[in-house]
């Protein structure tokens, strides 16, 4: 019932409903464009929705993400290189289609695999955020600390390819959080004598630095003389543009498994699309009775890294509803602007904000029909319109874009400053392999968890004792030590085993 | 694995645990500033719980430490199996560092001449330094400052600083 008034809602405001069709096409275009994520588009446009209803700005923000994810796979599939690091799995069977001349068949294959998969995600929010809703409100500051932790290690000892790189990730996120007004005493903190630094770092300048900037920098580093236009290899019979019913039905178990395998991992903070989309190709190779074919442009092996993809994005916004603690980049930002708009996030936000919540889930789904219809029929074009725009001419004109974007949040021409500065240690971040994402992550996090720890401690007589008496709070504090126990144990066995194999020849 | 496979993930882990020993380093250094900048947070006695300063000052501890522990391995020459680091010197200060420093002078520019002056400056020598040439390279910043001015300031009514030396924008609507 709830949802169905979600669907009223936005049907019945033409502005909302402007921006859920305007972040279809944008994120389906700036998903198509190599480098650009929508992860970045998302930090751009944070800004803009200082200006229209929380609820437009939600829906056009989360529906980006969404079209963005879909929106890779487009890149991948005609030009052999991923938009974003999710369909960087769908190259492997994607590109080889387009070399047969069957890029229509894989574009279609991958807009419907993208729309199972990500409507599968969808509903598991519905219905999963309000039920972990539940539970949750009746926990209290020391299991929120718990979760916190859980969560910052998850995301650090995940995120990167070096668990410590990505625990020194999050540590730098945390570090500037601290900047600003102390959460219980208002006592300031690391201002450095600034009055601009007094309230804290804004959220927008540390996006549009750490995820846009840095990423002009990288491509600037690029030699792009070398970027011509693809050749587009003409389908040889009609049937070559379009998939069948048969094909379709071939499809649907490794959409399906790919589906289930995305909606888990979205349901692990920090883990994200790129993960998901290489576990789903990789288990649908092994259960595929054409296994050995994949890898040469078979349709399944588009299908289940697409659905995996895309399903991660509905589950990866239950933590951020039921607990109010962001698992991606895209919940951070989003948690932004419930900030920004004065919603309180977390197991109360369907009491307080149902409207919103619903009219988000509603925004959500309709986004996904939105973006199957613009990928089914209009991919190959948009393809084609990209490929046409040198990349050497799009990068200035969005560190333009992004320069004013930081601007327009608070009209501070210091922050346009500090998303430069932000700019340069991200790009730095990025060459020396520790993880923006999770900096930006840890940034959103660490109030939080500092508030929780705090008022931990002072409804205790007994310190940090308190933690001993909470069984729920010691199963979120286990949960990160196994994770990262096995992580360490599974890389000495992987170093082990070589050695061994000399040890025996 | 061939030998000049070998030679060369030999040259990435060297390269990458030298990166690592730098990043380490900073990374120390970083939490041994802001922890002597936390002594400066002033502590109530009688303030119930942890002080202001628990928060911070544990952050940097942990940073400082695992900081050490990544430039300790640098040092050795260890690295973990699958981290590579792509930083290049060159690259950084022919490429990345013009563009930084003309995204500070950005900044800079906006304050004295507005933004459209400071958009279409930057614009321009940011599309030279990507090898825009040609009438792309002549068209391109007049389109995008003047699209991005009316989007920005015209259609969404964000404030406009006024320049402190001469915006264009002023005598054009002026006149």
């Amino acid at each position: 019932m709830d949802l169905i008034n979600g669907f009223i809602t936005i049907f019945s405001s033409p502005i909302t409903m402007l921006f859920i069709v305007m972040g279809s096409v944008l994120g389906v275009v700036v998903g198509a464009v190599p480098g650009l994520t929508a992860s970045a588009a998302i930090a751009m446009l944070v800004p803009i929705t200082y200006y229209i209803d929380p609820l437009s700005a939600l829906a056009f923000l989360y529906v980006i993400g969404k079209a963005g994810r879909f929106g890779g796979s487009i890149s991948a599939i005609l030009f052999n290189t991923p938009g974003t690091t999710a369909a960087a799995a769908t190259i492997l069977d994607g590109h080889p289609m387009t070399q047969k001349g069957q890029a229509g068949k894989a574009l279609k294959t991958a807009s419907l695999a993208s729309a199972i998969g990500d409507f599968t995600g969808e509903i598991l929010l519905i219905c999963g955020a309000l039920t972990i809703a539940t539970f949750t409100k009746q926990l209290g500051p020391p299991e929120y600390f718990a979760i916190y932790v859980c969560a910052f290690l998850i995301i650090g000892s995940v995120i990167s390819s070096s668990v410590l790189k990505g625990i020194i990730s999050t540590l730098f996120g945390a570090s500037l959080a601290m900047i600003g007004l102390d959460p219980i005493t208002s006592e300031p903190r690391f201002d450095f004598g600034m009055i601009e630094l007094y309230n804290g770092l804004s959220l927008v300048p540390l996006l549009i630095g750490l995820f846009v900037i840095s990423e002009v920098f990288t491509q600037a580093s690029h030699d792009h003389s070398k970027d011509g236009k693809h050749d587009t290899v003409k389908a040889k019979n009609p049937e070559d543009d379009q998939l069948s019913m048969s094909e379709v039905k071939r499809c649907l178990p490794f959409i399906g498994k790919g589906a289930g395998i995305g909606s888990v991992v979205g349901l692990l903070p920090g883990v994200g699309s790129a993960v998901a989309c290489f576990v789903a190709y990789g288990e649908g190779r092994r259960k595929a009775k054409n296994g050995d074919k994949w890898g040469t442009g078979v349709i399944e092996g588009v299908a289940a890294p697409e659905a995996a993809n895309n399903a991660v994005s509905g589950p990866s916004m239950i933590p951020l509803l039921a607990l109010g603690v962001p698992g991606s980049t895209i919940a951070a930002m989003l948690l932004g602007v419930f900030m920004i708009h004065g919603i309180q996030v977390g197991p109360q936000i369907f009491e307080t904000s149902g409207d919103i919540v619903y009219g988000l889930f509603a925004a959500g789904l309709v986004g996904i029909v939105l973006y199957f219809l613009i990928g089914w029929f209009g991919s190959a074009f948009i393809g084609r319109q990209i490929d046409k725009i040198p990349a050497i001419m799009i990068y200035p004109s969005i560190l333009a874009v992004a320069c004013v974007s930081a601007y327009t949040a608070r009209s501070s021409l210091f922050d346009v400053g500090l998303a430069c500065i932000f700019g340069v240690i991200g790009y730095l971040m990025r060459v020396m392999n520790l993880s923006t994402a999770a900096a930006v992550i840890a940034f959103v996090l660490a109030p939080g968890a500092e508030q929780a720890l705090r008022q931990s401690l002072m409804l205790s007589d007994s310190g940090f004792a308190i933690f001993m008496d909470r069984p729920v709070a010691l199963a979120f504090f286990a949960i990160p030590v196994v994770a990262i126990g096995l992580r360490l144990y599974s890389r000495l066995r992987a170093q082990k085993t070589p050695a061994e194999m000399l040890d025996t020849a | 694995m061939s030998t000049s496979d070998l030679n060369s993930s030999d040259r990435q882990m060297r390269a990458t645990a030298r990166h690592d020993l730098a990043t380490g380093l900073a990374i120390v250094a970083l939490a041994v500033f802001l922890f002597v900048e936390s002594l400066g947070i002033p502590v109530d006695p009688e303030d119930a719980g942890l002080s202001s300063r628990f928060f911070p000052q544990s952050i940097c501890g942990l940073m400082a430490v695992l900081g050490a522990i990544l430039a300790f391995n640098g040092a050795r020459g260890q690295a973990a199996p699958d981290d590579k680091t792509t930083f290049n010197k060159t690259i950084f200060v022919t490429k990345v560092l013009p563009l930084s420093v003309l995204s500070f002078a950005y900044v800079w520019l906006f304050q004295l001449f507005g933004y459209t002056t400071a958009t279409l400056i930057t614009l321009y020598i940011a599309s030279y330094l990507f090898g825009v040439r040609g009438k792309a390279l002549v068209l391109l910043s007049p389109i995008c400052s003047l699209l991005f001015y009316y989007l920005f300031f015209g259609l969404m009514g964000v404030f406009e600083p006024p320049a402190e030396i001469f915006d264009v924008m002023t005598f054009l609507k002026g006149s």
